[in-house]
């Protein structure tokens, strides 16, 4: 368990606490933005670089949001999963749930002008990224009110304003695309670095070690994040990589091995990789990570693990619960009133599910657009050319 | 998975397997079958759902047979299988095409039209004789597939009876492809995207001249 050094601030709040039972004083929850330091859980492992301190500052308005922000992704997770075995959403689902303190980590960590890119499994990225819920449903269920107006589906959310880069299908293609997204800030000389995800099952890809080499050669602020939840599809790490540790396999390449199911770790690693990447180029990521569902929505997930190691992780590793236990150590919101956000979480959800199959398909002639930039005054042609 | 992943080893499906048996003489002769799922499913979105039909350049043989087709089958390669015999318009079409076909023909003989459908099976070699032999005997040509139309497998069939049997055409060889564009993922859109059982019998009705006059532009 983390432990935790409350500073002046809150040994205050222990004389207050007793006074404010005794008066029924009705204590709000926290939005203090008081600094409250955590200790990770456990200790960073690193390559060919020097571990960031293990002690993360946070505060009582960062703790709840994270509450909430990952609360929200695990509802929309479970809720996509409904609507796909009612056939609301069709062809391929890969959830997230498990991994939602990679994304929210990441997110607390970097800004808007920062970019990220990731494979397939990115509802809950774009969710971090800015996303509403309304645009998520609508476009898994391929509406017009979704982020890529129904053309893309559940592999290719986009959010370009907010540095959100999609949304990949075809296995590992997205990391030379994450480096190419650095060099583009490196050459627009602003500041900012590209985050490019990818999973244990893509780590092998040479495409990957490809784009590393040229980053690493041309400084390009570029943190490869492999998001390892330990199963490519089906396969376990130990049967697809010789060497499963992924942090070490940038080989000139520093690398750092961090708990995935810690967001303050994960916050921290992301602070301390941008930095790095900005004064010296590439480093690696891995994040130990976890997914409750299968690959996608056809794979139960239990024909290649067992259902004692996915309940294991979840009761000793659930990143919601890690945040859920912080806060009620640190006194900053009673159970009650964190199961009051759960289910306003699940309510928005399904406000935002019910606006989303209200959400109209679209038009037929959005079947023609964007196929070339500014319309280029070139005709597509439907499945008969002769019949307009 | 399916032949959408293949495009991350094309240099060696073409440039080591494909024409080795060439370079080397015949010392190489790389007995390689590429076995996969191709061409759409059912809202796999753009980067699942391509058709590598048209796209076996290099590659000396390729077939495309029904997608969940039966078990093994023995049949030559090269060979196309004559589905349906017909006299008014020879329909070529393969995998899952090819079912759709056989539905327009069903509709057409309803209305006196007697379509000869052809299973190409082979697209490279493709049997130029069979296809030839049914045009001159229709005189009518409609070409399916689900790939893009533009350097299609319909624009060689129809390129090949143009230099071998343009005489015996009686009316412009009709072409039905997937639409010109990414395969999109909303429901509505990706129907209009590939081609349906009433895109082949429009075709077939204007390659016999049956059809009502084009929809007058808006």
């Amino acid at each position: 368990m983390a432990l935790s050094h409350l500073k002046s601030s809150s040994s205050r709040s222990n004389l207050v606490k007793p006074l404010a039972a005794a008066f029924s004083l009705r204590r709000l929850i926290s939005t203090s933005t008081d600094p409250i330091t955590i200790e990770t859980s456990v200790p960073f492992a690193t390559h060919r670089c020097d571990p960031p301190s293990r002690t993360v500052e946070t505060n009582p308005q960062e703790l709840l949001s994270f509450f909430r922000v990952m609360a929200t992704m695990r509802r929309m997770e479970i809720a996509a999963d409904s609507l796909y075995k009612a056939k609301l959403i069709r062809g391929f689902c890969h959830l997230y749930d498990g991994q939602e303190a990679v994304a929210v980590g990441m997110e607390a960590a970097i800004t808007k002008k920062d970019s990220i890119i990731t494979a397939y499994r990115d509802h809950c990225t774009f969710l971090g990224r800015g996303g509403t819920l309304l645009e998520v449903f609508s476009e898994l269920m391929g509406r017009q009110g979704g982020c890529s107006k129904g053309k893309g589906g559940s592999m290719h959310f986009y959010k370009k304003d907010s540095g959100f880069y999609g949304g990949h299908g075809i296995v590992g293609a997205q990391v030379p695309l994450g480096c190419g997204l650095a060099f583009a800030h490196k050459y627009n000389k602003d500041d900012a670095v590209a985050f490019a995800l990818y999973g244990d099952g893509a780590a092998n890809q040479g495409q990957l070690f490809e784009a590393l080499n040229i980053s690493a050669l041309w400084d390009l602020p570029v943190i490869l994040v492999c998001e390892n939840n330990h199963y490519g599809m089906g396969t376990a790490e130990w049967r697809a990589a010789k060497s499963p540790a992924y942090y070490k396999r940038g080989d000139y390449v520093p690398g750092l091995k961090v708990d995935g199911m810690d967001a303050f770790a994960v916050k921290q690693a992301c602070k301390f990789a941008k930095e790095h990447a900005l004064k010296s180029g590439p480093i690696i990521l891995e994040m130990d990570t976890y997914r409750y569902h299968g690959h996608s929505m056809s794979d139960p997930g239990s024909t290649y693990r067992t259902r004692d190691e996915i309940s294991g992780v979840r009761q000793e590793r659930d990143p919601i619960e890690r945040i859920r236990k912080l806060i009620l150590a640190h006194d900053l919101a009673t159970e009650k009133e964190l199961k009051d956000i759960e289910k306003e979480v699940r309510k928005q959800v399904d406000e935002a599910i019910a606006e989303a199959k209200e959400s109209p398909m679209p038009e037929p002639s959005e079947l023609f657009t964007n196929v070339y930039v500014k319309g280029l005054g070139v005709e597509a042609y439907g499945a008969d050319r002769k019949e307009s | 998975m399916t032949f959408n992943f293949s495009m991350q080893a094309i240099d060696h499906i073409i440039n080591s397997a494909a024409k080795s048996n060439y370079m080397s003489a015949g010392q190489m002769s790389v007995p390689i079958v590429f076995r996969g799922p191709n061409g759409a499913a059912a809202g796999v979105g753009a980067q699942h759902s391509h058709c590598y039909a048209s796209c076996c350049y290099m590659v000396r043989h390729s077939l495309f047979l029904l997608k969940y087709s039966t078990p093994v089958f023995v049949f030559q390669l090269g060979k196309p299988r004559l589905r349906e015999k017909g006299k008014d318009v020879t329909i070529t079409a393969f995998s899952k095409m090819v079912g759709y076909a056989l539905k327009a023909a069903e509709i057409l003989a309803k209305e006196g039209i007697s379509a000869e459908v052809i299973n190409l099976r082979s697209i490279r070699p493709l049997d130029r004789d069979t296809i030839n032999a049914s045009v001159r005997k229709t005189n009518r040509l409609v070409t399916v597939e689900e790939g893009f139309p533009q350097h299609g497998v319909g624009a060689e069939i129809c390129a090949s009876v143009v230099e071998e049997s343009f005489g015996y055409l009686d009316a412009p060889v009709e072409r039905i492809a997937g639409a010109d564009v990414p395969m999109p993922y909303a429901a509505n859109l990706e129907r209009l995207a590939v081609p349906q059982v009433e895109d082949i019998v429009r075709a077939a009705k204007r390659a016999c001249y049956r059809s009502v006059p084009m929809a007058a532009a808006a």
